[in-house]
C-alpha cells in the first residue's frame, strides 16, 4: 500500500502537537459560538409576542454561522498556506526536501491538503453549533452540504493561493502579507469593480446586469451564499436561468459555478507553485 | 568518480567559481578549504544539483548533474551547514520523515532508522525532541538523515562548525568510519587541523578560483622541510646569524618576541645541525620542533594571507 504522502503527515503531526493550533481552534469556535449566540439573542428579543423560535429563526442563526465560519476560514487557511514553503525556507528545511524522492507536485499537494484538512477540523467541529440550528428548524441538509462545499472550497483556493505566494517568497511573513492582500482584494475590490462596471458601460451591461454580476462574482464566496439563498428559496438547487444577451439560459447553479470557478483558479496556483519549485534548467553542460 | 568539468557558476556580474576542474576518485575524502566567499558551498551547491552551473557539468559515477540530476541526488548524502528542524519531532520521527520523502518503503525504515541512529550514536536520543538535541546531537543526527540511503557520496558543509572539542571528536571518528567504509566524502571547514586528520585530498579555493588541488602528502611535503618553531628562554639577537650560517632563514614570531620561525631543510640531520650551532652559540632553546600544522602553512602560502588571518580563528 502506498505510504501517505510524507509531507501531509508531516505538517499534521507539525502543526496538531504545537498548542498555538489548539489555542487558534479554540479562538475560532469561541468567536463563532459567541457570534451565533448573540444573533439567537437578538433573534429571541425581537420577536416580541411569540413565545417560541421558528424556522426563520434556525435559517438566521445558521447563516450567522456560516458566514462566521467563512470569515475564520479567509483568515487561517491564507496565513496557514503562507508559511507552508517560506517556512521551510526559514528553517532552512527547503534544500533538504527538494534533494529526496519527492517531486514538486508532491510537496505542493502536501502543503495543501494539510491546510485544507486543518480547515475541515476547523469547519467539522462546528457541527455541534450547526445542530442547534436543525434542532429550530428551517434548515435542511442539502443546503448544509453546499454551505460546507463553498465553505471547503473557499478554503481550497485561499490556500492555494497562500501557497502560491509562500513559493515566491523568502520568509512567511512576506507571504502572509500577500495572500491576505490577494484576498482582500477578492473580496473587497471585486464587488466594488462589478457594481461600477455596469454604471460605467450601460450600454454593454443592460440587459445582462445580473447575470454578469453573478458570473463575476462566482469566486466571491459571500456572495454565492448570498445568492444561492434565493435559489433554495426558489427550490431551484441545480441550476438558475441566466439572461445572456437576450435569451434565457438555463445553467448550473451560482454554487455550482462557484466551486468550479474555485477549482479552477486552485488548480492555476497549483501549477504556479509547482512550476516555482521546479529546479531551474541549467545552463551548463553545453 | 567524481568529476568537475570547467565548472563556473555566476550571479550576475559576480563569479562565485571559476572554472573549476578536477576529477576526485571513489573512497577519497576531499576537503574543501579558503576564506569566506572563496566558492566553497557554491561548489558543493552544485554537486548537490541545488544550483545548475552557468557552464561546464560535473559527473557523479557518469552522471550529470546537468542532464540528469535525480540520478546524481540518489549517490548523494547531504549535510548543510545549518540544522533545520521541525518543531515537535522526535529523532526518530525526523528521520522516518526523510526516509518516507526518499520513498523507503515502511519495512525497510523500521531496520534502517535504528541502525542509522546506532551507527552516529543517537540510539539513547531516539525519542529525544530534535529541537532538544545538543548541537553536536543535532549535527550527528544531520550526518545520519544523509545516510539514510546509504549514498556513496557525502557532501558536508562545515559540519564541525560550532561544536565543541568533544562533539568534534566524535564527529571526526565518525568521519573517519566512513572513509574507511569506502564513502566518498567532500568536506568544506574552516579547522584545517580537522581536515588534516580526514583528507586524503584538498581542494584549495579563493576568489572562486582553484588555488590548488592535490593529495594531502603532495600539499604538506611542499611545506615540510620549510618551518621549524623554535622557542627561547632568553632573547638571544645573534640568533637569526647563526641559523643563517646553517642555511636556514629566520623570523621573529609576530606574537612572541622570543620564538622564530625558522624556514629551511627539516631533515633530521640539518636540523640536528642547526640545534647544535644555537645551543653552541649560547642561544637557550626552550623548544625546537617542526610545525605542527604542515597543512596550515600550506593554506598561507597559497592564499593571501591577511584574507586568511581573518578567516582563521582556530589556526
Amino acid at each position: 500500500m502506498r505510504d501517505i504522502n510524507a509531507v501531509l503527515l508531516r505538517e499534521l503531526r507539525g502543526r496538531l502537537r504545537t498548542p498555538r493550533s489548539y489555542w487558534l481552534l479554540c479562538g475560532a469556535l469561541l468567536l463563532v459560538s459567541s457570534i451565533s449566540l448573540l444573533i439567537y439573542s437578538a433573534d429571541y428579543a425581537s420577536m416580541s409576542g411569540q413565545s417560541t423560535f421558528n424556522g426563520s429563526s434556525g435559517h438566521t442563526v445558521f447563516l450567522a454561522l456560516v458566514i462566521t465560519a467563512l470569515i475564520a476560514v479567509n483568515f487561517i487557511a491564507p496565513i496557514m498556506a503562507a508559511g507552508s514553503i517560506a517556512g521551510e525556507r526559514e528553517r532552512q528545511t527547503f534544500d533538504l526536501i527538494l534533494l529526496t524522492e519527492l517531486r514538486p507536485i508532491d510537496i505542493i499537494i502536501g502543503k495543501i491538503a494539510a491546510t485544507c484538512a486543518y480547515c475541515m477540523l476547523f469547519v467539522t467541529a462546528l457541527t455541534p453549533l450547526m445542530a442547534i440550528t436543525f434542532l429550530i428548524g428551517g434548515v435542511d441538509i442539502g443546503e448544509l452540504a453546499i454551505m460546507y462545499i463553498i465553505i471547503m472550497s473557499t478554503a481550497l483556493l485561499y490556500t492555494s493561493i497562500g501557497v502560491y505566494w509562500s513559493t515566491r517568497t523568502q520568509t512567511a511573513i512576506t507571504a502572509t502579507g500577500y495572500a491576505l492582500a490577494t484576498i482582500l482584494v477578492l473580496l473587497l475590490i471585486l464587488p466594488v469593480v462589478v457594481l461600477v462596471t455596469p454604471e460605467l458601460f450601460p450600454d454593454l451591461f443592460s440587459e445582462n446586469t445580473n447575470t454578469w454580476m453573478q458570473l463575476m462574482l462566482a469566486i466571491h464566496p459571500y456572495a454565492t451564499i448570498i445568492f444561492t439563498q434565493e435559489s433554495i428559496r426558489n427550490a431551484t438547487i441545480w441550476s438558475m436561468p441566466y439572461n445572456l444577451f437576450g435569451a434565457t439560459v438555463v445553467g448550473p447553479a451560482m454554487w455550482l459555478l462557484s466551486v468550479a470557478v474555485s477549482w479552477v483558479w486552485s488548480c492555476l496556483c497549483m501549477v504556479l507553485s509547482i512550476l516555482r519549485l521546479t529546479p531551474p534548467t541549467s545552463k551548463g553542460a553545453s | 568518480m567524481i568529476e568537475f568539468r570547467s565548472v563556473r557558476k555566476s550571479y550576475g556580474t559576480t563569479n562565485a567559481l571559476v572554472e573549476l576542474t578536477c576529477t576526485i576518485p571513489s573512497g577519497a575524502t576531499v576537503g574543501l578549504i579558503g576564506p569566506n566567499g572563496s566558492g566553497k558551498t557554491t561548489a558543493l551547491r552544485l554537486l548537490t544539483t541545488l544550483i545548475p552551473p552557468t557552464s561546464g557539468d560535473i559527473l557523479v559515477d557518469g552522471d550529470s548533474v546537468c542532464t540528469t540530476p535525480a540520478a546524481v541526488r540518489r549517490r548523494i548524502g547531504y549535510m548543510p551547514d545549518t540544522f533545520g528542524v521541525y518543531e515537535a519531532m522526535t529523532a526518530t520521527e525526523y528521520l522516518d520523515f526523510y526516509a518516507r520523502c526518499g520513498n523507503m518503503p515502511a519495512t525497510l525504515r523500521a531496520t534502517t532508522i535504528p541502525a542509522i541512529l546506532a551507527r552516529v550514536g543517537l540510539s539513547d536520543a531516539r525519542e529525544t525532541a530534535v529541537m532538544s538535541l545538543s548541537r553536536g546531537m543535532a549535527q550527528r543526527l544531520s550526518l545520519g538523515r544523509a545516510l539514510l540511503h546509504d549514498p556513496a557520496i557525502l557532501v558536508l558543509d562545515e559540519p564541525a562548525s560550532g561544536l565543541d572539542p568533544r562533539a568534534r571528536i566524535e564527529l571526526r571518528m565518525l568521519l573517519h568510519a566512513l572513509h574507511n567504509d569506502g564513502k566518498t566524502i567532500l568536506i568544506s571547514s574552516h579547522i584545517l587541523s580537522d581536515l588534516a586528520d580526514l583528507c586524503t585530498h584538498l581542494l584549495i579555493l579563493e576568489h572562486g578560483k582553484t588555488i590548488r588541488y592535490d593529495t594531502l602528502a603532495n600539499l604538506t611535503q611542499v611545506t615540510q622541510h620549510q618551518s621549524i618553531r623554535v622557542e627561547l628562554t632568553t632573547a638571544a639577537p645573534n640568533f637569526v646569524a647563526v641559523a643563517a650560517a646553517c642555511g636556514y632563514h629566520a623570523q621573529p614570531s609576530s606574537d612572541d618576541p622570543l620564538c622564530y620561525l625558522v624556514h629551511g631543510s627539516t631533515a633530521p640531520v640539518d636540523r640536528a645541525a642547526l640545534l647544535q650551532a644555537l645551543v653552541a652559540a649560547e642561544v637557550a632553546v626552550f623548544s625546537f620542533a617542526v610545525q605542527e600544522s604542515a597543512l596550515e602553512q600550506a593554506f598561507l602560502q597559497m592564499t593571501s594571507a591577511d584574507q586568511v588571518m581573518k578567516e582563521l580563528p582556530h589556526a
